[in-house]
């Protein structure tokens, strides 16, 4: 069973695949066209889903190697609005490009050479060390001896001993070191920070960055927790947007690089984690709303397909075995006629039908709870809820339960006439006896296939049902988003709908084997 | 080759066909379609709507099929735009004959599915009236005049969709089944991968996203989101006959495969694939009424039965306004459902 199970999972793998594919082109005709990801806001879609990487392959990977010999060949332009950007980005940047600039240093012609000197000026002072020296040559007489003395402590190795020392005890020598290395030791401390990690602890690599780059970006013991949250998660998503340019990869890992820096892979992050960022809407994040809303749609689905199956199985064995019968005509043309009647059209009927002004008033039409029952104990609270939902489950059960119960008496009329039943009819047991002992099981297998199919139905119908009968599921929450074009929810709503049908799916497969045991378990073809 | 030839062709030749299998498959299915009394009532049925589809702006029009204002003569006025008669509607039109002399032949229903002229004059929600004869709604706008005009974009949401996805799936359902290996196993997976996706989640997603503004960007949006049934049935249907003797014959006789697909496979596989291209109409009249119902679908100035039902329903007025285009909606849905069963008889030959 579980080989099964897993072979069939297994066997999803290509249309999961498929499924991320489609998703992420709805996804790129959402983004608007790239643009620099550091004047985005947090939440900004665009952001969220990495806009401004390649789609599939970065041919152009970025790390401190190439960011800095790019920011070289800048400085020697003829331009000189050029070069001096050039020179505001060296200084900015600092010691993680220091281990790439120094061996230029000497090779450099006059006026790049000069330049580089002025743009490393800063960083000499924020690393304490050559300051005041006059003479070009002396600057660099100081960076060649500065690269030979301390060229060997710039090792990821290193830093990453030095930030566990400092996250574990107040270190002041690692802490020392560490300033020396400037922002070559940023990607360490900030995933050191986004650790799970003692509040001191954070402290001290909060203010260790600070220091590295300059800014205020100082924890406070006095902040909240979520005001700290808030600050680390902003800080997070400074480095989220920067933190290519610091890093130095390895060979290895620019390989990897060139298919995970890709806008496809983030959207993959995305999908398995199941974080499509905040609603456009009302900034709320998505992952939480799906939280509360889905379980309210799958309750009204999964009731409706009980229903939907609890109403036509008897009903179609009994047209079945009535064949010809006033009973059976009637079946299936009412079955014909509701299978057309569409969902929104069901539910006005309803409404006039059952709504306080309607014929019969005897089920609420609107929400799944009456207000103030909060109050109430939780039997009573149960109580209420399944009044509410009676109606839209009836609604949405309306048209599955008429397609259910045509494929219920095909399946009967297949096997009713046939040797076994014969047989049991035979041996003395009565017609009910025979047709449930050994009529049902065989005729539930076309009503069973039927299940993959109806689950999108019911996912789908849930949008207009929750519309009408005002219920806070995720039907209701993507037709507030389409009006507002939020569109992260959308997104993110095709993507799980599309992924719960594909389980729907597994399980009706696994059913369908159950009910049928000549399928061999995990296999595809029947007989 | 050339030895298979003669073996073959005199075989062919030979046989008589029984009496009963006289005419070609297509005029033999369509006999037995057509036999049925509720078969030719449901044809009737969606040929009038059709009818009154294609005659939307002969019968609800607010300007006269043709005129004749003084000297000039108008035909069909509504549809070329004269200069001189834009903006004006029969009323209007009606006032100037009465000055300047001439004649006018007015359409049945005197008024167009938009536009509500005199901002002053506008009767919302009447009741039924002589000159509304199903009253109007809640802008004013003659619901008569936009139930006519909505059967027009029912239909060619029916017709355009479906021919966009019969193209899209005749087309990877064929060469799937035709071909077989990595062709037939990547089409497989395109068709499950678009099955997943809950149709209605979907469009509502593209939408959202893209923003679908107009008609026949709905038809696009449900055509390609909805072919995956029907490229099934096409692929079942071709591997099916893929094992038939002619199919064989066509091959061995050095046939291209764009050949043998086009002239010997899909005439057999054309059966299954009507009966399920119809079924695909009535749902994408049911996706388009309910989008429409939501406020996602067409925009207002074409109407549509959803838009109607919505507008009824959340406006109020008249129960008739709701249950008229409601149940028209569902007897056309009804209707096409019959046929499929029909013709599924028909083709299947029972």
């Amino acid at each position: 069973m579980i080989r099964a199970v897993s072979r069939r999972m297994f066997g999803t793998l290509p249309t999961l695949v498929g499924i991320s594919l489609a998703t992420f082109v709805i996804l790129n005709l959402s983004l608007p066209p790239s643009s620099d990801p550091r004047n985005l806001s947090v939440a900004d879609p665009a952001l969220i889903y990495s806009a401004h990487l390649p789609l599939f392959l970065n041919l152009y990977v970025e790390d401190a190697r190439t960011a800095s010999a790019a920011a070289l060949s800048r400085l020697s332009s003829d331009s000189d609005a050029e070069a001096q950007l050039a020179i505001g980005d060296i200084r900015d940047m600092g010691g993680a490009w220091l281990p790439h600039l120094l061996p230029a240093l000497a090779t450099l012609e006059e006026p790049t050479k000069h330049r580089l000197l002025q743009a490393l000026e800063p960083v000499a002072s924020r690393i304490a060390q050559g300051i005041g020296l006059a003479s070009a040559a002396d600057k660099v007489a100081f960076w060649t001896r500065y690269q030979a003395t301390y060229g060997s402590d710039y090792q990821q190795v290193r830093v990453a001993r030095l930030v566990q020392r400092l996250v574990r005890r107040v270190d002041s020598l690692a802490t020392e070191e560490l300033r020396r290395l400037d922002t070559y030791a940023l990607p360490q401390l900030f995933e050191a920070l986004s650790e799970d990690i003692d509040g001191e602890a954070q402290d001290r690599l909060a203010a260790l960055i600070g220091t590295l780059l300059g800014k205020d970006m100082r924890l406070s013991p006095r902040q909240s927790a979520a005001q700290r949250l808030d600050e680390l998660s902003r800080w997070d998503h400074w480095w989220q947007v920067r933190r290519e340019r610091y890093r130095t990869l390895s060979t290895v890992e620019r390989g990897f690089s060139t298919l995970t820096q890709t806008r496809y892979f983030c959207w993959l992050t995305h999908l398995a984690t199941l974080d499509f960022g905040m609603s456009e809407r009302d900034g709320i994040s998505i992952r939480s709303k799906l939280a509360s809303r889905l379980p309210v749609t799958l309750a009204l689905s999964g009731l409706a397909l009980l229903l939907a199956y609890g109403l036509a199985v008897p009903l179609g064995i009994v047209a079945a075995v009535r064949r010809g019968s006033a009973f059976d005509r009637l079946s299936l043309a009412g079955s014909l006629v509701l299978y057309a009647i569409p969902a929104f059209w069901t539910a006005i009927l309803l409404l006039y039908l059952f709504s306080d002004s309607g014929l019969l008033p005897m089920a609420p039409t609107y929400g799944t709870s009456t207000p103030g029952s909060e109050a109430l104990g939780s039997a009573a609270r149960l109580k209420d809820f399944a009044h509410h939902l009676f109606l839209p489950v009836l609604c949405l059960a309306v048209v599955p339960m008429a397609a259910l119960a045509r494929y219920q008496r095909a399946g009967m009329l297949q096997v009713i006439d046939r040797d076994f039943m014969r047989t049991a009819r035979a041996k003395g047991l009565s017609p009910t006896q025979a047709i449930l002992r050994h009529g049902l099981r065989n005729s539930l297998i076309p009503v069973v296939t039927l299940l993959g199919v109806e689950i999108p139905y019911l996912v789908s119908g849930s949008v207009v049902v929750e519309r009408i009968f005002g219920i806070a599921g995720m039907g209701l929450e993507t037709f507030e988003a389409v009006r507002a074009f939020d569109r992260p929810w959308l997104i993110a709503v095709v993507s799980v709908t599309a992924l719960l049908t594909l389980l729907g799916d597994v399980i009706a497969d696994l059913l369908y084997a159950q009910v049928d045991p000549r399928i061999a378990p995990g296999g595809r073809s029947g007989q | 080759m050339s030895i298979l030839r003669p073996s073959l062709i005199p075989l062919r030749l030979v046989r008589r066909r029984p009496s009963s299998r006289r005419g070609s498959f297509f005029s033999r299915a369509g006999r037995r379609f057509i036999a049925k009394r509720l078969n030719r009532f449901c044809l009737w049925f969606v040929g009038g709507l059709c009818a009154v589809a294609l005659a939307a702006d002969l019968l609800a029009s607010d300007q006269p099929i043709a005129c004749r204002v003084g000297t000039e003569t108008f035909i069909l006025p509504g549809l070329w735009s004269h200069a001189s008669l834009s903006g004006q509607n029969n009323d209007d039109i009606l006032d100037a004959i009465a000055i300047h002399g001439g004649w006018a032949w007015l359409p049945l229903v005197p008024h167009g599915p938009n536009k509500v002229r005199d901002i002053v004059g506008v009767e919302r929600l009447a009741t039924p009236s002589a000159k509304h004869v199903l009253g109007t709604d809640d802008s004013g706008r003659d619901v008569l005049a936009r139930l006519i005009h909505g059967t027009r974009t029912m239909i060619a949401v029916a017709f355009g969709s479906t021919a966009l996805y019969l193209a899209v799936a005749i087309l990877l359902g064929a060469v799937a089944g035709y071909f077989g290996g990595l062709v037939d196993r990547v089409t497989l997976r395109l068709i499950e991968t678009f099955s997943a996706f809950p149709t209605f989640f979907l469009i509502l997603g593209i939408q959202g996203v893209i923003g679908v503004t107009s008609l026949w960007q709905l038809v696009l949006v449900i055509g390609l989101t909805r072919w995956t049934d029907l490229a099934r049935v096409t692929r079942g249907e071709v591997l099916r006959l893929m094992h038939e003797d002619y199919v064989f014959a066509a091959q061995a006789l050095g046939m291209s495969p764009r050949r043998v697909l086009w002239r010997h496979i899909m005439p057999g596989a054309v059966g299954p694939v009507l009966v399920a291209a119809n079924f695909g109409a009535a749902s994408a009249i049911l996706i388009e009424s309910t989008l429409s119902f939501l406020g996602f679908g067409v925009p207002s100035t074409s109407p549509s039965f959803g838009q109607l039902i919505t507008d009824a329903f959340y406006g109020g007025g008249n129960p008739l306004l709701l249950l008229l285009p409601g149940s028209l909606l569902v007897a056309t849905v009804l209707c096409i459902h019959l046929l499929g069963d029909g013709l599924r008889d028909a083709v299947e030959g029972s």
